[in-house]
């Protein structure tokens, strides 16, 4: 990353913090913070998949915790940081018009702005204060109210909305600019709309909406959810045990734990048996929420059947694909060798030495082979996660490329704390191991320094390996993960490229994040994140 | 020294070569004989079809067997072997390309009594060979009555 590119992004992350902060003091004084929170929350999740880095983003009950923006968008693309915050933004208004109507929404619209001209002039972060006098007026208590009701009008659908409609109707619509906050009437057509909103959401969402009360009875489902398990219609559905659904119910089980402890699970993936018995992959994504005044379980799933059955064919492609190119590699090499060995003599120099570059060549497919192999099997092969000592993993290493340390000439440095993580043991030492011998392959010429840091965040660690070697230009960044990809050639540095790709992919399907920071002639650091999980043991 | 004599059972000709140039490397008083899958493999057993003269279906001291094979393959054909109490104790040694942890379960469920990958440089297949032969000759008590 160059050093501009980081400014900007420090700038960045200082501009939409303090901006964020603004809505959310806005917020908080009209809705609390309960409501704020469940807001923000409810905005963002629908930019989950397009912008993954503003799940990363932590907020609580007392706002944006400071300095987690700047840590979310490090390693993103300036382009997707910028078009990032500003679509939340948007997704927080547009929910804020949802569910408070017009008034509100311009309202909040006018202090963002206020508060975003004031940042780019430079005069730093306005306080929300003097906008709060403005509504001071207002029945707090009942917008707070109204506010959480609204929200929770995604579980509670099917309830009279003419009601709302109806009371709506006789007070008119008459839109008063500055009171229409403290009017009742008008805010309860809002309501009555975002009942509507939500009510369509529900019946048209393309993901099966499912709720059950907390020992797993269905209270509650949207037409997708009978669709994908096959039953005539949402209301057969209630009434059945969740658990029953399961393949193995004990994912059930180790679900309802999980979000109890930790409110939400967001992705996860589960086989599901449908009434008719056919199996299906699902991806789901369920919190707690309150429902008709018990706490419940609203669960949100995805069919993921096709997409996990492609992935499967292919990455079973690749596997016997790399098998059976192996044979007539080993023919290469053996009859090769063969040749030299008995016919030297008739060959010659010349003809002896094209048999070498056979051999050669035939032993470093085998191992382009092997690492396509290696790469088709993360994933497909499952491994156990562990409570593992990255110290342990790292002296493991360490050892392992002992010989490369000493003729380099190497000195590395572990840094005094190291924490246990949940993880494979075996794909935590790949990924150092493929890191920390990179970082003493690509020297030039002089003792490599290595040094492994590692940094304890709220929900991830971040572990880095940097080197003094000769360094990547950044527009080299994104193609040094792709598998094969090499900027230089096999005589200068050998290998085949296939190491970062496995690489990216352990980290990413075990829930992290891996990026790179160099410049050429300086050295390079990569780092990637691995989640802390519940349970999982602090630095010691 | 005694003679090993080796059922290969493997379908393709250029391994069979490597394999029958291996045994010679590495120095082992060796009859190799070879069929090409499973079916042929109990045939040569049973001293049926092509192998009804004895000699030519010398009874084997162990079985190399391949597991990817046409017609019948490694997994059933060891399945079959080790239900026959007439050669369940023949030693049979997994070789092939596959680390298919599933195949390698499977087989040594099935009763094998090795698995050995196949490398891809010769020199390695030829000590991998050479130490699978003085293992079987001379570190460990074969059956009696072979």
């Amino acid at each position: 990353m160059t050093r501009d590119e980081q400014d900007w992004r420090l700038r960045r992350a200082h501009f939409y913090e303090s901006l964020y902060a603004c809505v959310w003091q806005y917020l908080e004084s009209l809705l609390g913070a309960a409501a704020t929170l469940e807001l923000v929350t409810l905005s963002r999740s629908a930019l989950r998949e397009r912008y993954p880095f503003l799940s990363h983003v932590a907020w609580s009950a007392r706002g944006l915790e400071p300095g987690s923006l700047a840590k979310a968008i490090a390693g993103e693309r300036p382009e997707q940081v910028q078009a990032g915050c500003e679509r939340f933004l948007q997704g927080v208004h547009t929910v804020v018009r949802e569910i408070g109507g017009d008034t509100l929404a311009q309202r909040l619209a006018a202090a963002t702005e206020q508060q975003r001209g004031a940042l780019e002039r430079g005069n730093g972060f306005q306080s929300a204060a003097q906008e709060s006098d403005a509504v001071a007026l207002s029945p707090e208590s009942l917008l707070q109210d109204m506010a959480r009701q609204a929200l929770r009008l995604y579980g509670r659908l099917q309830r009279q909305p003419t009601l709302f409609t109806i009371q709506a109707a006789t007070h008119g619509a008459t839109p008063s600019a500055t009171h229409a906050l403290v009017d009742i009437p008008e805010a309860s057509k809002d309501l009555a709309r975002s009942e509507a909103f939500y009510h369509g959401l529900f019946d048209l969402s393309p993901d099966g909406v499912v709720v059950t009360n907390s020992t797993g009875i269905i209270l509650k489902a949207n037409p997708r959810a009978a669709e994908l398990l096959e039953f005539d219609g949402p209301e057969v559905m209630v009434g059945l045990d969740a658990v029953e659904f399961y393949v193995n119910p004990e994912q059930r089980l180790v679900l309802l734990e999980q979000v109890t402890q930790r409110h939400h699970i967001e992705g996860r993936g589960s086989e599901l048996r449908t009434r008719r018995g056919r199996t299906i992959i699902v991806q789901a994504s369920t919190r707690l929420i309150e429902y008709e005044g018990q706490v419940c379980l609203l669960s949100v799933f995805r069919d993921v059947t096709e997409r996990a059955r492609l992935r499967q064919e292919m990455e079973d492609f690749a596997y016997s694909a790399s098998h059976d190119l192996q044979a007539p590699l080993r023919t290469f090499e053996g009859y090769a060798r063969w040749l030299v060995d008995d016919y030297g003599e008739v060959l010659g120099d010349a003809g002896r030495h094209l048999c070498e570059e056979i051999i050669d060549d035939a032993l470093h497919m085998k191992k382009l082979l092997d690492g396509l192999l290696e790469y088709s099997r993360i994933g497909r092969i499952h491994t156990q996660a562990v409570d593992v000592e990255v110290r342990r993993v790292l002296d493991w290493v360490l050892h392992d490329l002992q010989l490369e340390v000493n003729d380099t000439g190497a000195n590395v440095q572990l840094p005094e704390s190291l924490p246990t993580v949940m993880y494979s043991e075996v794909r935590l030492v790949q990924i150092f191991s493929n890191l920390i011998s990179n970082a003493l392959k690509f020297t030039n010429g002089e003792g490599p320094r290595v040094s492994v840091a590692c940094e304890d965040q709220e929900r991830y660690y971040r572990f880095a390996v940097s080197d003094n070697g000769i360094g990547i230009a950044e527009e080299h960044f994104g193609r040094i993960f792709e598998i094969f990809k090499r900027l230089h050639t096999r005589e200068a540095y050998p290998g085949t490229g296939a190491g970062l790709t496995i690489v990216k992919k352990i980290v990413e399907s075990n829930g992290g994040q891996i990026g790179v920071e160099s410049a050429p002639g300086v050295g390079s650091t990569f780092w990637f994140t691995v989640p802390k999980t519940e349970g999982s043991p602090c630095a010691a | 020294m005694r003679r090993l004599t080796v059922l290969l059972v493997e379908d393709n000709p250029r391994d069979v070569r490597l394999t029958e140039r291996a045994f010679a490397q590495a120095n082992i008083p060796h009859d190799l004989r070879v069929v090409r899958d499973g079916d042929e493999a109990l045939e040569y057993l049973h001293r049926e079809g092509a192998y009804t003269v004895p000699d030519s279906s010398p009874r084997p001291d162990m079985i190399l067997l391949d597991l990817n094979l046409p017609r019948m393959g490694g997994h059933e054909f060891m399945q079959r072997v080790k239900q026959d109490v007439r050669f369940r104790q023949v030693p049979i040694i997994i070789l092939t390309t596959s680390g298919r942890s599933d195949d390698v379960r499977q087989a040594y469920e099935n009763g094998a009594n090795a698995y050995l990958l196949k490398p891809v440089e010769f020199s390695r297949f030829t000590e991998v060979i050479g130490h699978l032969a003085s293992f079987w000759l001379e570190t460990v008590e074969l059956p009696p009555d072979l």
